[in-house]
């Protein structure tokens, strides 16, 4: 087939075909359309960058956040315990006024500025069994005057 | 016409495309390096944390030691002996101040320091001066919160003793960083320091303190475990006024004193003196602490002598031959004895205190009379091997299991070196060096039936949860037979009654003991000082059921020098007021046994 017969052939119209009835297009929605719901706007408008962005600096934040509270709590703890050694000092320092106080020597110093001595000698009185009577008690006679003096 | 329109299209869609995947690649790009970042945050901050925070550390924090408060000391009645109270030590770097006169104008009325004193110190350039060691923590937080540049307070403690002097040779003491220095503070200073704490701060790379930077704490200290004594704080105090006051009367050197729960070994009272107001320059007098005891001239040893001073004991010596000769059947109570005036050994003379004729005396009367001769009568009966044993048997020449530090197992004699004259001089106490304590153990064993008890100063643990802990028992061992024990009862009965020893007595009561007088030797050479004795008296009562046995030893005393005229007097005065504090039932009137015996005329005990 010649360049000439080919081209003749194309040009020959076709026979031609029964047409089905025109009718309208039913619209097709773009699958990747835009919803019109505020989340599907919103989510259109936050990329994954953005996305990447907010959660660091939400992280960051959080991250701060819980350092202030944990130097928050240190210090907290920090004065409680400067309260606990300054109790304990002076809980300690009471004691020791009390020891003080109570010990012999002051008890023996008080005694002394009252004019309170040691008996230069204490009598113990031997032990007497029970078990033997004890020996009836003599008495003497009246005095034969009173001893007031001065009468 | 339309084949350039469908071509630019081609070309818009292709190139819009391209666009696309460009940024597509681009947010990939982004997204990973972001996903990146986020991986490498979280890599820092969780899963290093720790490692970079030691590594920050390391370069901002320094750690510091925080003192754990130091263990309390209690008497048996919970008074309190010794205890610790917190304190600031307060620390001037001087390269951080600028204005030291000013600085030490806001510090001298804190401190308790003139400014003049203060400027010097400020301007030392030394960075690290300290300007108070112990500084009250009311004083300190008030200089706290005037925050000045340069100035830091560090946690310390201080060690107080409310009684003064009261037990101080037994206390013992600390050093300034608050370790025990000396007695049960160094002996139990594992117990009684605690567990110290660890705090960071922060500072310079050039280890500055940095201002207003909050110390983190790593560790809290762990308070230090108390100690609650055997000790019973009134009769200590009189104990030491008693010994003091006679130290000071008899003009002696040293003086010791312990009295001693009969049945469980507990040290109800521990003294040693010393009396400044003599000295000897053949004795070495111990050092003394500091702290006035209330008598003029009288301090706590340094040293606690009933336990880390030896000395030849004397006549107190001679409870060993007569114990081991009424063990072995060699002697009874009376035994009749012919005692001469002296005896020659090797060219050695030995003597009584006393010049005397041909005396015939029972053993008893030869320990009522203190005979030097006669218990080398009895010692020779007994010979050297059980002579030596004994005084191993009642402890002595081994540690008391006292556990004191320092503490002496003393000096004795062995088989290998017994010379013919120690028959006579090992049992009248001129050989062997002994602790007072162990002296007092033996006597002990006597009034305990024959039952050795380990003394013992603490009765319990105190910890800082408030839990006490009892301390165990004292070990026990049968030393004498009871019926040996009761024979010497009634033995040392006869000393105190119409003995050497009468002044021990103690109205009411009936007193057992013995007196000792014995020479001091020269540190170091083969001779006796002139003059110089060490007087003893050791006993127990009541007699016959015995409740508190004691020592007394004085040393030096001068110009009396006796056992029975200077140490049994303030046994008397001790022993009186201990059993009337414990409520110790008086004792029956005691018939003295009537002995068979010649007219003996003396009554001193030199040995």
């Amino acid at each position: 087939m010649t360049a000439r017969a080919t081209a003749a052939a194309r040009s020959a119209p076709r026979e031609a075909e029964p047409r089905t009835p025109l009718r309208p297009v039913p619209s097709v929605r773009h699958p990747r359309a835009p919803s019109p719901s505020l989340w599907g706007r919103a989510r259109r408008r936050l990329s994954p960058v953005s996305v990447a962005v907010v959660l660091v600096a939400a992280s960051l934040v959080a991250v701060v956040v819980g350092n202030m509270q944990l130097a928050a709590g240190q210090l907290r703890l920090q004065q409680l315990q400067a309260d606990l050694v300054a109790v304990q000092s002076a809980y300690a320092s009471t004691l020791q006024k009390v020891a003080t106080l109570e010990g012999p020597a002051t008890i023996a110093a008080q005694a002394r500025d009252h004019h309170r001595v040691p008996p230069s000698e204490i009598l113990q009185i031997p032990a007497v069994s029970l078990a033997r009577p004890l020996p009836a008690p003599t008495f003497s006679s009246a005095p034969c005057c009173s001893l007031t003096p001065g009468r | 016409m339309r084949t350039p329109r469908r071509a630019r299209s081609t070309i818009g869609v292709r190139s819009r495309g391209s666009l696309r995947r460009r940024v597509n690649v681009l947010r990939t790009i982004v997204l990973v390096g972001v996903c990146g970042l986020v991986v490498q945050l979280v890599n820092l901050q969780v899963v290093r944390a720790s490692h970079f925070q030691q590594l920050s550390a390391s370069q901002l924090l320094s750690n510091v030691t925080v003192p754990a408060l130091r263990g309390g000391i209690f008497d048996r009645d919970g008074q309190l002996l010794a205890e610790s109270i917190p304190t600031r030590t307060v620390v001037a770097d001087d390269f951080q101040i600028a204005n030291p006169v000013q600085e030490a104008a806001v510090l001298a009325p804190l401190l308790g320091v003139a400014a003049s004193t203060l400027v010097p110190k400020l301007t030392e350039r030394n960075g690290y001066v300290v300007l108070a060691a112990h500084l009250p923590i009311g004083q300190a937080t008030t200089l706290e919160n005037d925050a000045l540049p340069g100035i830091t307070l560090l946690d310390s403690s201080a060690r107080s003793y409310p009684d003064g002097a009261l037990a101080g040779s037994l206390l013992g003491g600390t050093h300034a960083d608050g370790t025990g220095s000396a007695g049960l503070e160094y002996e139990y200073q594992s117990l009684l320091a605690g567990q110290d704490g660890v705090e960071r701060v922060f500072e310079s790379p050039n280890g500055v303190a940095l201002p207003s930077a909050q110390p983190v704490v790593v560790q809290r200290p762990v308070p230090g475990t108390g100690l609650e004594l055997t000790i019973d704080a009134p009769l200590q105090f009189v104990t030491e006024q008693a010994l003091g006051t006679e130290l000071v009367d008899a003009h002696g050197l040293t003086g010791t004193a312990v009295v001693l729960d009969t049945r469980t070994g507990q040290i109800l009272s521990m003294a040693s003196l010393v009396n400044t107001n003599e000295s000897d320059p053949s004795i070495v007098a111990p050092p003394t602490w500091p702290t006035p005891t209330g008598i003029p001239g009288v301090y706590e040893s340094q040293n606690n002598l009933a336990v880390t001073s030896i000395y030849e004991p004397g006549s107190v010596f001679k409870i060993v031959p007569f114990s081991e000769g009424l063990t072995d059947g060699v002697i009874t109570p009376t035994s009749p004895f012919a005692v001469p005036d002296y005896v020659t050994l090797d060219g050695h003379d030995f003597h009584d205190a006393e010049q005397h004729g041909l005396e015939h005396l029972t053993a008893t009367q030869i320990l009522e009379y203190s005979s030097n001769i006669g218990t080398y009568e009895i010692s020779s009966r007994l010979g050297e091997d059980r002579l030596l044993s004994g005084i191993r048997r009642l402890g002595f020449g081994r540690p008391t299991g006292l556990g004191f530090p320092g503490e002496s197992p003393g000096i004795l004699m062995t088989a290998a070196g017994f010379a013919p004259t120690d028959m006579a001089a090992l049992p009248i106490g001129q050989v062997d060096a002994v602790t007072p304590l162990q002296v007092l153990d033996a006597y002990n064993v006597i009034a305990n039936r024959g039952v050795f008890v380990t003394p013992s100063l603490v009765r319990a643990y105190l910890g800082a949860d408030g839990a006490i802990r009892s301390a165990a028992p004292s070990a026990q061992h049968e030393a004498l037979t009871p019926a040996v024990a009761r024979e010497l009862v009634h033995m040392l009965i006869r000393v105190v009654a119409g003995g050497t020893g009468t002044q021990a007595a103690v109205s009411g009561y009936t007193i057992a003991g013995k007196t000792g007088t014995a020479e001091i030797p020269y540190a170091g050479r083969a001779a006796y000082v002139p003059g110089a004795y060490n007087a003893t008296f050791v006993g127990f009562a009541p007699a016959q059921h015995p409740v508190l046995s004691m020592i007394v030893v004085i040393q030096r005393p001068t110009p009396v020098i006796y056992g029975g005229s200077v140490a049994a007097p303030v046994f008397a005065r001790v022993m009186s007021y201990a059993l009337h504090r414990y409520g110790v039932p008086t004792s029956r009137r005691v018939s003295a046994p009537s002995l068979q015996g010649g007219s003996v005329t003396f009554l001193q005990d030199v040995t």
